[in-house]
């Protein structure tokens, strides 16, 4: 994907409702490579532009927890 | 005195009767040589034998002095350890040590506790060093109830709205609804045991088990409300209603982000977050990061003539722009971010902190005594002002508002 288009991917996200699952790709702050956090796709998306993490599925409302 | 020091001084008088004893041989020598009388060689022969025998009996009054002393502490020694001496003959194995003593210089190390002595005449009265939190619970709504209740109403816009209408028009109809909510209370307790004996002997003691108590229970207290986890009786802190920073249109839009950047973009994202159209926007008043973060971030921040971006974090420990108030504390862990608009956050004080003395089991016949500290309180954010806190990491805020 090109690098504007990761950047557009982001920016629309800004509608999207619900939490996504994000896998962290390398050590970043307090997370782990590897850790799954559950965060907004904008957030998701604006990480994965950063290639620090990648967006996975959408997490069910049933499942859906307050990020830590 | 060590049986060094003894045999030293006992060496240096020998040497001094020897050498008087060496001189007059030598001077009995001299005096033959150059033809002294026989009646002045009868003296210093005379003179020589004194010395002679002043020397032999000098000999043999320490010899039979060291070997009577030694000899009684001996025997002493062997009387005393008569018990150890026999066991280590029964196991065959073992030993003990005998050093001879001697009449010695009285010095510091003479004087020995020979019994231990009372700890509680020198326990000096104090405080402990626990941290005062207190402030921190300044930033919520905190009220007073003295029922048992504390119910609470969210009013919810529903739908319709206003209109243009023509004449003759049917007006459109608006409508809301409410929802009623009963916290339950919480309560925090501990207790400290005492005997009579130890508030009586240590000076005090029941003042300072008093204070331990109340300083115990204010941190833990100010602790709960931002970090419990509001499962079985615990209350639900601040924290644990913190959602995630939501990058939205913020999303890579930032160039050089700093750590402002990062707590603006949370006040900004709470301030846009709406449950419903036209609701009041929710306005963070504060923002706590760890005080290592806190040091990196705004205390050594300088521009680039090497002075302090923000002064007020080195002076008063504490940054205040933009009606915000960054703060320091130890608690938040380093990382991590805790921005709310901590004013929906609500404390009703139902049961203020007290403390009770008072008796249980055989503590009355065994003079000891409880002291109990309690209090009870009620906690809670409206379901829709939860929006108006946020608990993130630093760098994943930043990194999300971060142009690629």
């Amino acid at each position: 994907m090109k690098e504007e288009d990761k950047i557009k991917e982001a920016k629309e996200a800004k509608e999207a409702k619900g939490l996504h699952k994000v896998t962290y790709l390398k050590n970043h702050g307090t997370r782990k490579k590897d850790e799954v956090v559950e965060m907004h796709l904008s957030t998701g998306k604006a990480l994965e532009a950063h290639e620090i993490a990648k967006v996975g599925k959408k997490v069910e409302l049933k499942e859906a927890v307050r990020g830590k | 005195m060590t049986p060094e020091e003894i045999q030293k001084l006992l060496d240096t008088k020998f040497k001094s009767l020897n050498d008087k004893f060496i001189q007059v041989q030598q001077d009995l020598a001299d005096a033959r040589k150059d033809g002294a009388s026989a009646e002045e060689l009868g003296k210093l022969v005379i003179s020589v034998k004194a010395q002679g025998t002043a020397l032999d009996d000098f000999i043999e009054m320490q010899k039979e002095k060291v070997v009577n002393s030694v000899t009684k502490q001996f025997n002493d020694f062997l009387i005393e350890n008569k018990e150890q001496l026999s066991n280590i003959k029964k196991n065959k194995q073992g030993t003990i040590e005998f050093i001879p003593k001697a009449v010695g210089a009285i010095s510091t190390g003479s004087g020995v506790d020979a019994e231990d002595p009372n700890p509680n005449i020198n326990t000096k009265p104090g405080s402990f060093g626990l941290r005062n939190d207190n402030d921190l619970l300044n930033l919520m709504s905190v009220t007073s109830t003295s029922t048992n209740s504390a119910p609470y109403t969210e009013w919810v816009p529903k739908d319709g709205n206003y209109a243009f209408v023509s004449e003759g028009g049917e007006k459109p109809q608006i409508d809301f609804k409410w929802e009623n909510r009963y916290p339950s209370p919480k309560k925090i307790a501990a207790y400290e045991i005492l005997t009579e004996e130890a508030v009586t002997d240590v000076t005090r003691l029941r003042s300072i088990a008093e204070s331990y108590l109340r300083q115990k229970h204010d941190l833990f207290k100010v602790s709960a409300t931002f970090f419990a986890d509001g499962s079985g009786e615990f209350p639900l802190g601040a924290t644990e209603y913190g959602r995630i920073f939501v990058a939205g249109d913020m999303a890579l839009g930032v160039d050089n982000t700093n750590f402002m950047d990062v707590v603006n973009a949370c006040v900004t994202d709470i301030y846009t977050t709406q449950n419903f159209t036209d609701e009041i926007e929710y306005m963070a008043n504060v923002a706590m990061i760890n005080p290592v973060d806190f040091y990196l971030e705004l205390v050594s921040a300088k521009d680039e003539r090497g002075l302090p971006l923000y002064p007020q974090a080195g002076l008063f420990n504490t940054v205040t722009i933009g009606g915000i108030t960054i703060k320091p504390w130890s608690k938040i862990p380093a990382g991590k971010i805790f921005v709310a608009d901590m004013k929906k956050y609500n404390l009703v004080n139902y049961i203020p902190f007290s403390i009770r003395v008072g008796w249980i089991n055989d503590q009355f016949i065994t003079n000891q005594f409880t002291i109990l500290g309690e209090s009870r309180f009620f906690q809670y954010v409206k379901n829709l002002d939860q929006n108006a806190f946020i608990y993130d990491d630093i760098a994943t805020i930043k990194t999300a508002i971060t142009v690629v």
